[in-house]
C-alpha cells in the first residue's frame, strides 16, 4: 500500500478496497491475515481514519474480510483469491487491448508483442532503426 | 486553580525578567555615580536625592512602557489568545497581569530608597532608619504605582475591547478623558477628606544642618493615610472592571 | 451539533469579513475549511473559538456561547500561541497550567514523533514551530479543534509530519475543523470541505460524494476559485 496516494479521482474509501483486493490477489495478504489496524492505514496515508473504517465495513459486506472482536480485520480463509486474480488480470488485459486497438494493430501482433516481452527482446529493433526508416 | 495562577505568575516573571536585571543596575548606578562624582559632602546629598528622583521616574516609565509594548506583542503572536480561551478566570488572568508590573515597582521602589538612604546613613554619620524608608516606599506604591498599573490594565483591555468595531483611537479618547475628569475628582476628594483620621509615622526624611557644620539628623515625618485608602480602593475598582471587561475582549 | 452558526456576520469597521455564515456542524466530522486569504476562515475560527463575537447572527458551540465552552475547545490562532524564549519544557509547563485537560505524556510522545527540536520557538524554523504548536494543541483532550492554517509555509516533509500527528491524535468523539490553502496533501484527510469565497459559504459538502463526481477536492477547490 503506497503512502499518499489519495489524489486520484474516485472515493478514497474506493481505493483503499482496491488496494486490499489487489494485495490479496497478488498474495501480498495470504488468507487468515491481519490487515493493518485502522490508525496505521490512515497515517500511512494520510487520510482520515473514518474513511479507512468505511473501507473495511465495505470489505467485509463483500465477504472479504471478517472481525475478530477486539483484535482487528483479517482476510476471510475461504476468500476467492483465483477469483480475483482473475478479475484483475481481466482488467489488466482491457486496458491492454485498448491501447492496442487505438494503435490499430491485430490480435496477433499483441499476443507477440507479450511472448517477446515475456521471453526477453523486443518486436521493436531499437532505438536507431525507427529514425532511420 | 491555584496551578494556573501559579503559571501566570510564572509567565510574568518569564516576562519581566529582563527588566528586573535593568532596574537592578538601575539601583546600583543611582548609589553609586554620585558617590564617585560629587566633589564634596554637600554635593553628594543633594546628587543622590536628584538621582533617586530621576531614578524613580525612569523606573516607573520604562516598566510601564515595556509592560504594555509586551501585552501588545502577546496579542500579535497569539499568546493573549491562548490565554483567553483557557479555562482560567477573568479575576484571575486580571490579577496575574496587574501583579507582575506592579510588584516589580514596588520591589525596586523600597531597594532603592533602602539603599539610597543607606548611603546617605553611611556617609553623613546617621543613623538611617531603614525599615521605615521601605514602609515609605509601599505607602508611595500604594498611592501611585499600584492605582497607575491598574489604570494601565485597564486601559489596555478598554482598548482591545472596542477594536474590533474600528474605533481604537477613539476608545483611547474616550478612556482618557474619562480617566482625567476622574483624577480631578479623585483629587478633589482628597483634599476634602484628608486628615480626619490618624496620621501614619513611616516617613523617614533626611536634613542637613548647616547651623551644626553640616551634620545631617534623620527627621521621621507623617502621613495622612486617607489617600493610601483611597487609591488602593480605585486600584481594586480599575482591576475589577478590567476583569468585567475581560469577557468582552475581541482579539 | 457540535457547531451551529446562524446568519453569521462579522464587520471590522466598514470591511465585512463575514456576511451571513449558516453553518452546522455534528459531532465527529473532519472538516476542511478551504478558501484564498482574506475569504473570511481566520474571522470564523475565532468566532468559533470566542475569540471574538459576531457583529449579527447567533453562535452556538457544543449548546452555549463558544467562551462558555472554552475549556473543550482547542483553538491554534494563526499567529501561533508561543514567544520566542519557550522551549518544548516550558510549553508543557505552561499548557500543564493553563489547561485541565492536557496529557502530558501524550505531548512527549508527540514531541519525539514530530520531532520537534528541544530550543526556545525564536530559534526553530517555521515548520518545526508549527509542528510544536500542533503538539501543544493536540495533547489536549478537547471536543472540538479548531486549527488555524497548521500547514501554511511549511514545507513538504513537516505538512506531512503534522497531517500524520492529526491522524495519531484523531479521537472518534472529537471534532476537528482545519482551515488551510494546502488543499492536496490534507485532502485525505477531510470528510468534509466548506468553502469561503468573500465571506460567504460558496460549497458544503462531504468530500467522497465530490470525488465520487470524479472531481478532487483539490480540483474543485481550482473550480470554485478561479
Amino acid at each position: 500500500m503506497h503512502a499518499w496516494e489519495t489524489r486520484k479521482k474516485g472515493p478514497v474509501y474506493l481505493q483503499i478496497v482496491d488496494n486490499i483486493l489487489h494485495d490479496i490477489a497478488r498474495g501480498k495478504l495470504a488468507p487468515d491475515e491481519k490487515l493493518p489496524s485502522v490508525r496505521e492505514l490512515a497515517e500511512s496515508m494520510g487520510v482520515n481514519p473514518n474513511t479507512v473504517i468505511h473501507a473495511y465495513t465495505e470489505l467485509e459486506r463483500m465477504g472479504i474480510t471478517y472481525t475478530r472482536r477486539g483484535q482487528g480485520t483479517y482476510v476471510r480463509p475461504d476468500v476467492p483469491q483465483d477469483l480475483l486474480r482473475k478479475k484483475f488480470l481481466e482488467a489488466a488485459a482491457r486496458k491492454f487491448w485498448a491501447e492496442v486497438e487505438a494503435l490499430g494493430l491485430s490480435l496477433a501482433e499483441a499476443v507477440q508483442a507479450l511472448e517477446e516481452v515475456v521471453h526477453g527482446g523486443s518486436s521493436v529493433r531499437g532505438d536507431q532503426e525507427i529514425r532511420k526508416s | 486553580m491555584t496551578r494556573s495562577f501559579g503559571v501566570l505568575i510564572w509567565l510574568e516573571w518569564k516576562r519581566l525578567q529582563t527588566l528586573a536585571a535593568i532596574l537592578a543596575v538601575m539601583v546600583f548606578l543611582t548609589v553609586l555615580i554620585p558617590i564617585f562624582f560629587s566633589p564634596d559632602r554637600i554635593e553628594l546629598f543633594g546628587n543622590l536625592y536628584g538621582a533617586r528622583s530621576a531614578a524613580m521616574a525612569a523606573g516607573l516609565v520604562l516598566t510601564l512602557g515595556l509592560t504594555v509594548f509586551s501585552w501588545a506583542r502577546e496579542r500579535r503572536t497569539g499568546l493573549f489568545q491562548m490565554l483567553l480561551g483557557s479555562p482560567a478566570s477573568a479575576a484571575q488572568l486580571v490579577l496575574a497581569r496587574f501583579a507582575g508590573p506592579a510588584a516589580l515597582l514596588a520591589v525596586f521602589l523600597v531597594v532603592l530608597n533602602v539603599a539610597t538612604d543607606a548611603a546617605l546613613g553611611h556617609f553623613f554619620q546617621a543613623k538611617a532608619h531603614l525599615g521605615l524608608s521601605a514602609l515609605a516606599m509601599i505607602y508611595v506604591s500604594g498611592i501611585t504605582v499600584f492605582p497607575i498599573c491598574a489604570w494601565v490594565l485597564l486601559g489596555f483591555i478598554f482598548v482591545l475591547t472596542f477594536r474590533s468595531s474600528g474605533v481604537s483611537l477613539a476608545a483611547m479618547l474616550v478612556f482618557l478623558g474619562g480617566s482625567g475628569t476622574l483624577g480631578a475628582l479623585i483629587v478633589e476628594l482628597l483634599n476634602t477628606i484628608s486628615g480626619r483620621l490618624a496620621k501614619l509615622v513611616i516617613w523617614p526624611d533626611f536634613r542637613l544642618q548647616p547651623e551644626q557644620g553640616w551634620t545631617c539628623v534623620v527627621k521621621v515625618e507623617q502621613v495622612y493615610q486617607e489617600p493610601l485608602w483611597v487609591m488602593l480602593g480605585v486600584t481594586l475598582g480599575c482591576l475589577v472592571l478590567s476583569g468585567v471587561l475581560w469577557r468582552e475582549v475581541e482579539v | 451539533m457540535v457547531v451551529r452558526l446562524c446568519g453569521v456576520t462579522k464587520k471590522y469597521g466598514r470591511v465585512e469579513a463575514l456576511r451571513g455564515v449558516d453553518l452546522e456542524i455534528p459531532c465527529g466530522q473532519v472538516v476542511g475549511l478551504l478558501g484564498p486569504n482574506g475569504a473570511g476562515k481566520s474571522t470564523l475560527l475565532r468566532i468559533l473559538a470566542g475569540m471574538c463575537f459576531p457583529s449579527t447572527g447567533t453562535v452556538e458551540v457544543l449548546g452555549g456561547p463558544p467562551r462558555r465552552h472554552r475549556a473543550r475547545i482547542a483553538f491554534l490562532p494563526e499567529p501561533g500561541c508561543l514567544l520566542p524564549w519557550m522551549t518544548p519544557p516550558q510549553v508543557e509547563r505552561l499548557a500543564r497550567g493553563l489547561f485541565p485537560d492536557f496529557q502530558v505524556q501524550r505531548f512527549r510522545e508527540l514531541l519525539e514523533f514530530l520531532e520537534v527540536p528541544a530550543r526556545p520557538a525564536g530559534t526553530l524554523s517555521r515548520g518545526e514551530r508549527q509542528r510544536l504548536e500542533l503538539a501543544l494543541i493536540t495533547s489536549r483532550n478537547a471536543d472540538l479543534y479548531l486549527l488555524d492554517e497548521p500547514l501554511g509555509g511549511v514545507d513538504l516533509v513537516s505538512r506531512r509530519r503534522i497531517l500524520q500527528g492529526l491522524i495519531r491524535t484523531w479521537r472518534s468523539e472529537a471534532t476537528t475543523i482545519i482551515s488551510t490553502h494546502e488543499v492536496h496533501e490534507a485532502e485525505g484527510l477531510f470528510e468534509r470541505v466548506v468553502f469561503l469565497n468573500q465571506g460567504r459559504v460558496v460549497l458544503d459538502e462531504m468530500a467522497e460524494n465530490l470525488r465520487a463526481q470524479g472531481r478532487s477536492v483539490a480540483e474543485t477547490f481550482m473550480e470554485v476559485f478561479s
